[in-house]
């Protein structure tokens, strides 16, 4: 491991960064595959664009879910299957909104700043991205969360391009032939798209060969070196897409919600994302859709009948952490398992024999924290 | 002389940052916990000590008032709370993330969510020439400084010359030796986490005298620690004192001269440090 | 040099791997001081040496995960001091460890995939799923076949048996077709069957690889390598054959004291006492 995570990591021999990672490894392959995964994604647009062609409030708040879906998303990519939990993604949704925003601002139209945007997401992912990835872990945690909180320090006080507190709005959206997505419906369902596409493009990067070395990765970064991987490469191009989906995310967002400030970007609409990603459950797609879902109605729901919301929503992550820290999909997979297991037939999630030899494994002799991984570590 | 006033307020803040970086360093170095909630005990301690200071007039009093209130809660988080999840990183993590949410609303349910100064009684709200020159500065700024001074020598004896703190630097080299010592190791871990929370407390009743304090303080001043931290290198002592005076001073500059760029010069030497030597400055490799 | 005559492996003479005065410290401790050694293209050497010898030391500096405090490795003619550990699996160095380390929460065929894919710049192919490289899946059933592990491959690795596990580290390595192998205590931890086979997957081995092997069943190494090199307390002691280091005096005083003279070398469990709980400098 490299430098600033490098003692965390001897220390925590068989620990993997992973949610619910403590005393058993939940596989990562409930994904459903081949005509499941058609069915899934047939209801959820039959679940979702009914909701989405109504508008209005409730049409509004699923638009809302799938923008911070794609975002956790992506954070799920670095995550889930990375092992690098960021909590900086609310500030890169932050950034794509902005860079909309100030590239209309100086009378850009919508198609363009929408390019310059993606540009502006995709160079400070590039920059940033080096510092990112030389710490692991906890570090990571840290250094992305600093990261994000400058970028927020930085909307907040560059007052003459930001709009400093009071942000920035965006008066017009996108028009493609008949298209025109200043209209709600029609940015609904746009948004319904990007986030299809982004959804497929991520499950195809989770299943190539990179996907399945960043999984690797996370089980043991020091193997995949001498397995000829550049691992910090690897890292580096996964966070770099991670962010580039909280970029997109953003876009979507300044579009649909007119306006943009620093508030969106703060600390904790940075911690919310994570925490999104989390409940639904780390490692599969599907689980930060969930955790977005379940996020944004207790959000409103909370914020309509509770004064308090947020102490309320404090203390529910609180309950979460202690309670379900593997997330709900964890929880769903690990209750299907054992009602399988009950029932005396192979577990219900489809991955029949994984599931059972993760079942069947015996306690696991070696940690990974022999005398020559502390040595490794040595290096800088 | 602007330049010496610039700097006197730049270490200032210095000082004000290590005392809130020390207290996260320290807990991450011993706990492995990057305790988000941090920030709010910061934001609590001002908070604390701007109405025991309204109540009673005296700083001193507010002062420790916000240390101990802070160290309580610390306390009692870590035995109820952080204790139960020991060992899951991330969990812990959002954990304190999710005490985040609860203090600063609770914090503005309390004190409301206009921005708040702490007014100092008599003598410290007067100025005083310094010695040598005609310098006129604020004696709360100065009283900052001494305070600083004063904890951080206290730690530094604390750390490393008591066997409490041959124990918790034990905890920072190899947390299974101190189990295998026969040391009480949950007792160590809230005894620390008790203490970064007292001196996030004790910054933030010190800070409120020069910064303003309000929703949204807590993450500006723990973003101001994460960066100190990484840039002294994590859980180490000796990088929080170093990395405040590193981010305490080139952030003043930039606030002073850039103000519309200042959070650069929080980027800059995360930069350069983290190109140079990621693992701090004064960051150990585990040898 | 090779100086007996190797029985199995074909060397040419070609130098493999060359070591110039190689140390390493650990704050101050020397682990390794200043080893130098050559191994030439085809040869199977076996390292020995007591727990704290440093062995596991020279294997890190050699696969590059270690940075050496003072002199130089060479592969095949170059340079290869300074070149990080994925750079010189390029150039054909493979490796295991004496604790495994498969991939947990990965299937054994995903195991082998991530290790095909390790030379190949499709290890950073994104718009595919990897179970759509053919070749590579097909290299995958070849790799698990030739091991025994056909019928195993989709079972989590951290559901396999010890000795699967052994055999599935080596076989990632070979995964990566090197021209050196640096096998860490292959049979550590082994069953007497389990052992077996082993030394079955050892001599399996192509010919033409070059083979470094930290051993301290002297069954294995007699099986296995033409020539044993011992280490002791970060320093080269003595190299020779198989026999020639059973009957080598220093060596029996450093793994038995001189009370034990006469004694045979011992077996697996005597010098691989506490061997598991290694401590930093194994």
């Amino acid at each position: 491991m490299n430098g600033v995570h490098g003692s965390a990591d001897r220390a925590q021999p068989a620990r993997r960064p992973r949610l619910g990672g403590r005393a058993q490894s939940v596989p990562l392959v409930a994904r459903p595959q081949g005509p499941m995964l058609w069915i899934g994604a047939a209801a959820f647009i039959a679940l979702t664009a009914p909701l989405l062609s109504q508008g209005g409030f409730y049409g509004g708040l699923v638009t809302q879910m799938l923008i911070f879906a794609i975002a956790a998303m992506g954070l799920d990519f670095l995550g889930g299957f990375g092992g690098l939990v960021s909590f900086g993604q609310a500030s890169y949704l932050g950034l794509g909104a902005y860079g909309v925003a100030v590239s209309m601002r100086y009378g850009y139209g919508p198609w363009t700043a929408v390019g310059i945007s993606l540009v502006v997401i995709l160079l400070v992912a590039l920059i940033v991205g080096p510092l990112a990835v030389r710490v692991s872990g906890i570090g990571f945690v840290i250094m992305t969360l600093a990261l994000g909180q400058i970028l927020f320090g930085l909307a907040f006080s560059w007052v003459g391009v930001s709009g400093g507190d009071n942000g920035l709005p965006i008066l017009s959206a996108p028009v493609l032939g008949p298209i025109d997505l200043n209209k709600p419906s029609h940015m609904s369902f746009a948004v319904l798209a990007v986030f299809i596409l982004s959804a497929w493009l991520l499950r195809t990067f989770v299943t190539s060969p990179f996907g399945l070395s960043l999984r690797g990765m996370m089980s043991n970064e020091q193997r995949l070196r001498t397995l000829g991987y550049a691992t910090r490469l690897h890292r580096y191009v996964a966070y770099v897409i991670s962010v580039f989906f909280g970029g997109l995310a953003g876009i979507l967002f300044a579009f649909s919600n007119g306006l943009i400030s620093p508030t969106a970007m703060d600390f904790h609409h940075n911690g919310v994302i994570t925490i999104m990603a989390v409940l639904g459950g780390l490692g599969t797609l599907w689980g930060p859709v969930l955790g977005a879902v379940i996020i944004i109605l207790f959000q409103q729901y909370l914020s309509i009948y509770v004064d308090r919301w947020a102490t309320a929503m404090g203390v529910v992550f609180i309950a979460i952490m202690l309670f379900v820290p593997e997330g709900v999909w964890g929880l769903a997979r690990k209750g299907a398992r054992r009602l399988g297991r009950q029932l005396g037939r192979p577990a219900a999630d489809g991955a029949t024999t994984r599931a059972l030899s993760a079942e069947a494994r015996e306690p696991h002799r070696d940690g990974q924290n022999d005398g020559s991984g502390d040595e490794a570590e040595v290096r800088a | 002389m602007q330049l010496l006033v610039q700097t006197l307020n730049g270490l200032t803040l210095a000082g004000i940052m290590f005392l809130v970086s020390s207290g996260f360093t320290l807990v991450f170095g011993v706990m492995r916990v990057a305790n988000l909630a941090h920030g709010a005990f910061y934001l609590l301690g001002g908070y604390i000590a701007f109405s025991t200071v309204q109540v009673i007039g005296n700083f001193f009093l507010g002062v420790l008032v916000a240390a101990v209130t802070t160290a309580v809660l610390g306390l009692v988080l870590e035995r109820t709370l952080i204790n139960r999840i020991r060992g899951n990183v991330m969990a812990e993590v959002l954990l304190t993330l999710g005490l985040v949410f609860v203090i600063d609303d609770v914090a503005l349910a309390i004190w409301g969510g206009d921005p708040l100064s702490l007014k100092l009684p008599g003598l410290l709200a007067e100025s005083s020439t310094l010695p040598g020159s005609h310098l006129v500065y604020p004696n709360a700024r100065l009283l900052i400084l001494g305070v600083a001074v004063l904890v951080g020598l206290g730690l530094y004896y604390l750390l490393r010359r008591t066997r409490v703190g041959a124990i918790v630097r034990a905890g920072v080299d190899d947390r299974e030796m101190v189990g295998a010592m026969g040391i009480n190791v949950r007792l160590v871990f809230t005894a620390v986490f008790a203490l970064g929370a007292l001196l996030a407390g004790m910054g933030g009743a010190l800070g409120a005298t020069v910064l303003t304090l309000g929703p949204g303080s807590d993450a500006t001043i723990l973003t101001f620690a994460l960066v100190t931290v990484i840039v002294g290198g994590l859980g180490s002592f000796e990088g929080a004192v170093l990395g405040s005076l590193i981010v305490g001073l080139l952030s003043n500059y930039g606030e002073a001269y850039f103000p519309s760029l200042a959070h650069f010069a929080l980027f800059a030497p995360l930069v350069v440090v983290l190109l140079i030597r990621p693992q701090g400055v004064l960051g150990r490799t585990t040898a | 040099m090779n100086t007996t005559a190797p029985a199995q492996a074909a060397s040419t003479g070609e130098v493999a791997l060359r070591v110039e005065s190689l140390g390493r410290q650990f704050a101050g401790v020397k682990a390794v001081d200043g080893v130098t050694l050559s191994v030439s293209r085809g040869a199977r050497l076996g390292i020995i040496g007591p727990n704290g010898a440093g062995k596991t030391t020279f294997f890190n500096m050699l696969s590059g995960e270690l940075k050496p405090t003072s002199g130089r490795i060479e592969m095949f003619g170059q340079d290869v001091t300074r070149l990080p550990a994925h750079r010189r699996v390029a150039l054909g160095l493979g490796r295991t460890y004496q604790v495994t380390r498969v991939l947990h929460g990965l299937t054994v065929r995903e195991n082998l995939t991530v290790a095909v894919h390790g030379l190949s710049r499709s290890k950073l192919g994104l718009l595919r799923s990897w179970r759509a490289y053919r070749r590579q899946m097909e290299q995958v059933e070849e790799l698990a076949a030739s091991f025994g592990l056909e019928n195993r491959l989709d079972v989590l690795a951290e559901a396999l048996s010890h000795g699967e596990v052994r055999q599935l580290d080596v076989c990632l390595a070979l995964a990566l077709k090197p021209s050196i192998l640096l096998l860490d205590e292959p049979a550590a931890g082994l069953s007497p069957a389990e052992r077996v086979d082993i030394r079955a997957l050892l001599n399996r081995l192509p010919p033409e690889l070059t083979l470094i092997l930290i051993e301290h069943d002297m069954d294995v190494l007699r099986s296995a390598v033409d020539e044993i090199a011992v280490l002791h307390h970060g320093e080269y002691v003595a190299r020779g054959s198989v026999a020639e280091i059973q009957q080598n005096e220093l060596v029996r005083e450093l793994y038995l004291g001189k009370q034990a003279e006469g004694a045979e070398l011992p077996k697996e469990t005597a010098l691989n006492a506490g061997t598991e709980s290694g401590g930093g400098l194994v």
